[in-house]
């Protein structure tokens, strides 16, 4: 029976093709959607990565960066230089609103650095330098590629007209690229006085970062503070989650798609090959083992459709990274093991319903014809 | 006469293929279900997917739209509402409410925080008012908002399970739930409700109170001109007496913020919507293709009579756009169902596949998809031996 079942789809090779490529179609979605939220997940937390800082100190309430925002005294930061074992206190300012470069309209980090300082600017630039000035910018890349922008061209926040100064790398996110100016100029662009968003804390050799931040929380009031490592999870937890439903739905729908694919091609399969189904149950061939051949097939068919996806992805990963730098995917191991169970799983319930049309047929149609 | 008769042969060929498909699809009603299914399915996928790009249009207009104001004014180079901050000078209000023609002028302020229950954090936008501009349709509670009171959205109470009177904390700020407001969501973000007073309440209980001098708490002001004047002389005379502030129509608002999200969004929605495409093709092609493979002997049999190319490729067409036609309307009704269970289940995102524009793009692209799978199938009978017919 398995050497009938894998002979006859060898057969049929191109029903089998476009079947398996309409199961990894339904696949592919599953894998899509999760691609892209997995990668942005991983482009907004660069900029807190990229920072190596032992603990961020932020607004009291505050636990995040991506879609908070933050306010802390700049009196603060002195009390917390005070303390023993902080070695530098960086201060950053900080808002999530629009740039406007190359006459599109960019929903950005912009983080504002103190033109002195090089703690917490770009960590890696392609072209040009650090926001020294007031007015200058530097922008992701890929951003200069996308719209042709170029050192020394125009960029807008709000009604402040900024140059261009920079082009830096690993900075770009389709949902919040990092923008870097000084501190001087977002503070005039937020019409702020004293205040800082958050501020980065080196500590010095021996020190635990827990500790110090525990101490910063007991003894400096109105602030919080956390590790690095505790800050960007929180980050990265909170951008995943703001696509768990989505995740959830999109597999939920390319789930069953591929089931149903998966059945009406095995169903197909079936009424092709009924004439020959009918002389072998008229041999006397065993119920079971007829079974046994259609859900081989289904979950040869499955695991034909979840390599094809998995090859698309990682194809459509790398055109993305070529072609596509506004689009952010990731692939993880984790997703190709949940699509091997998800294939398992079509090709179950798939198989379940033709086998039930298997038990329908009639052996003596055999003496029929 | 020869054209007459080559006419007379292609609608007869035609014909007898159509009463061929319509018997066959009524014969195996089984098999029928589960193709017209599994092509509803794909289509309700692509329906899915474009009527959630639609719905993503639709909040972000309703986020403007829902203000209830003709005119924006903004901070002086500012074009959005979502996304972006603006920042009003402290006397523009007074100078405003000073212009001829203006009815009322209410402030209104945008601001991001994360709420945190139970280890899940979800990023809301604070929209901050003194009563005008802020919630549109309160399912359940009041509208009311200050001393300690918020309005949140729909989407914010079912995830946490929050209802009306409980007490809720922003940023370890203590608020009491008034109302639950439907549809105040956009950008993927929740929106929740307060007023000035516990704005500057939260900004002193966070420590940041001292700044607030500094700080132009009020971030858009929403006018409304006087019964019967121009709108367009309000925003014109109201551009020329305030300086470091711009007025923006609520359309043109409105569009900004879609613009912003199409820029955002487009790009992964567009691969999404490729690959679901070409799913849907590959699915009419594989329909076809075992179609035609089932009927081959039929084929053979009228090739054998002399039927050509052309009438088997016709009959394949008008095969393929039965089906999707009759697939269509399964699909509209699968999308419908999952989009309102995920109005139940997650009412942050907006699904709208009936959406005029959505149906016909999608109709569009289907009868495209089911042309191509036949033309794919075609394949298969241009390859059949009529001398076949004979050898059995």
């Amino acid at each position: 029976m398995l050497r009938w079942t894998l002979k006859s789809m060898a057969n049929q090779r191109l029903a089998f093709g476009f079947s398996a490529m309409a199961v990894a179609g339904a696949l592919l979605l599953v894998v899509l959607f999760d691609a892209v939220f997995v990668g942005e997940a991983g482009r907004i937390v660069a900029y807190p990565e990229n920072m190596h800082a032992d603990v961020w100190v932020m607004q009291n309430g505050v636990e995040n960066m991506h879609m908070a925002s933050s306010l802390i005294w700049d009196s603060k930061q002195t009390r917390i230089e005070r303390i023993a074992g902080v070695q530098r206190v960086t201060p950053i300012l900080y808002l999530n609103s629009i740039v406007v470069i190359g006459g599109r309209r960019w929903f950005s980090y912009i983080i504002g650095i103190e033109a002195t300082n090089d703690r917490a600017g770009p960590w890696l630039l392609e072209k040009g330098v650090r926001p020294h000035n007031a007015g200058d910018i530097v922008v992701p890349a890929a951003i200069g590629r996308m719209v042709k922008v170029k050192i020394g061209d125009r960029a807008r926040l709000a009604d402040r007209a900024l140059t261009v100064v920079g082009l830096s790398k690993e900075t770009f996110s389709m949902a919040n690229p990092v923008m870097f100016v000084t501190l001087e100029t977002l503070r005039d662009a937020m019409s702020l006085s004293a205040s800082h968003s958050y501020l980065l804390i080196d500590l010095k050799p021996g020190y635990d970062a827990r500790n110090i931040a525990r101490q910063i929380n007991t003894v400096i009031d109105g602030v919080h503070a956390m590790t690095a490592e505790a800050f960007i999870a929180s980050d990265r937890r909170m951008a995943l989650q703001m696509g768990v439903e989505l995740i959830g739905l999109m597999t939920t729908i390319g789930t069953g798609l591929a089931i149903l694919l998966t059945a009406f091609s095995v169903q197909a399969f079936i009424a092709r090959k009924t004439p020959e189904l009918v002389i072998l149950k008229a041999l006397g061939t065993n119920g079971f083992v007829m079974a046994g051949g259609v859900l081989i097939q289904a979950l040869v068919l499955c695991f034909a459709g979840m390599l094809i996806a998995t090859g698309l992805a990682i194809v459509l990963v790398e055109v993305s990274r070529q072609f596509l730098p506004h689009v952010s995917l990731s692939l993880q191991m984790t997703l190709v093991v949940r699509l091997a169970a998800l294939a398992a799983l079509g090709a179950l319930i798939a198989a379940a319903f033709s086998i039930v049309k298997l038990a329908r047929i009639d052996p003596a149609a055999a003496f029929r014809v | 006469m020869r054209d007459t008769d080559t006419r007379r042969v292609f609608s007869g060929s035609v014909s007898v293929m159509l009463r061929l498909v319509l018997r066959r699809l009524a014969y195996e009603p089984s098999r029928t279900m589960l193709i017209v299914t599994a092509l509803a399915s794909v289509i309700a996928v692509v329906l899915i997917l474009e009527g959630f790009r639609s719905g993503l249009d639709a909040q972000l207009r309703d986020a403007v739209y829902d203000r209830h104001a003709p005119l924006f004014v903004v901070q002086q180079g500012v074009e959005n509402f979502i996304g972006t901050r603006s920042a009003i000078p402290q006397l523009a209000r007074a100078s405003i409410e000073a212009v001829a023609g203006v009815a009322s002028v209410s402030p209104l302020s945008v601001v991001p925080v994360v709420f945190d229950k139970d280890g899940r954090k979800t990023p809301i936008l604070l929209v901050v008012s003194d009563g005008a501009g802020g919630p549109d349709e309160v399912l359940r509670g009041s509208a009311k908002l200050g001393g300690g009171r918020i309005v949140i959205d729909r989407s914010l109470s079912e995830k946490y399970r929050l209802e009306v009177d409980e007490p809720i904390e922003i940023t370890g700020y203590p608020f009491r739930i008034s109302g639950v407001a439907s549809g105040a969501a956009a950008f993927f973000t929740p929106f929740a409700f307060i007023d000035f007073g516990d704005l500057i309440d939260l900004f002193w209980a966070l420590d940041i109170g001292a700044d607030i001098a500094s700080v132009p708490i009020v971030g858009f002001l929403l006018v409304t001109p006087k019964a019967g004047t121009d709108v367009a002389a309000v925003k014109q005379a109201i551009e020329k007496s305030v300086t470091g502030i711009d007025v923006i129509h609520a359309s043109t608002l409105a569009e900004n913020d879609v613009s912003l999200g199409r820029d955002l969004f487009d790009p992964v929605l567009g691969v999404l919507l490729g690959v679901a495409y070409v799913t849907a093709l590959v699915v009419v092609a594989i329909v076809m293709f075992s179609g035609v493979q089932a009927r081959l002997r039929d084929y053979v049999v009228l090739y054998a009579v002399g039927v050509r190319d052309s009438s088997a490729l016709m009959a394949l067409v008008i095969e393929s756009v039965i089906l999707m036609a009759t697939a269509l309307p399964c699909a509209l009704a699968f999308s419908w169902v999952v989009a309102q269970i995920l109005d139940a289940v997650a009412p942050l995102y907006r699904v709208l596949p009936l959406e005029p524009d959505v149906v016909f793009r999608t109709g569009v692209g289907t009868v495209i998809c089911g042309i191509a799978g036949g033309l794919m199938a075609l394949r298969l009978i241009s390859r059949i031996d009529p001398s076949e017919a004979f050898k059995q």
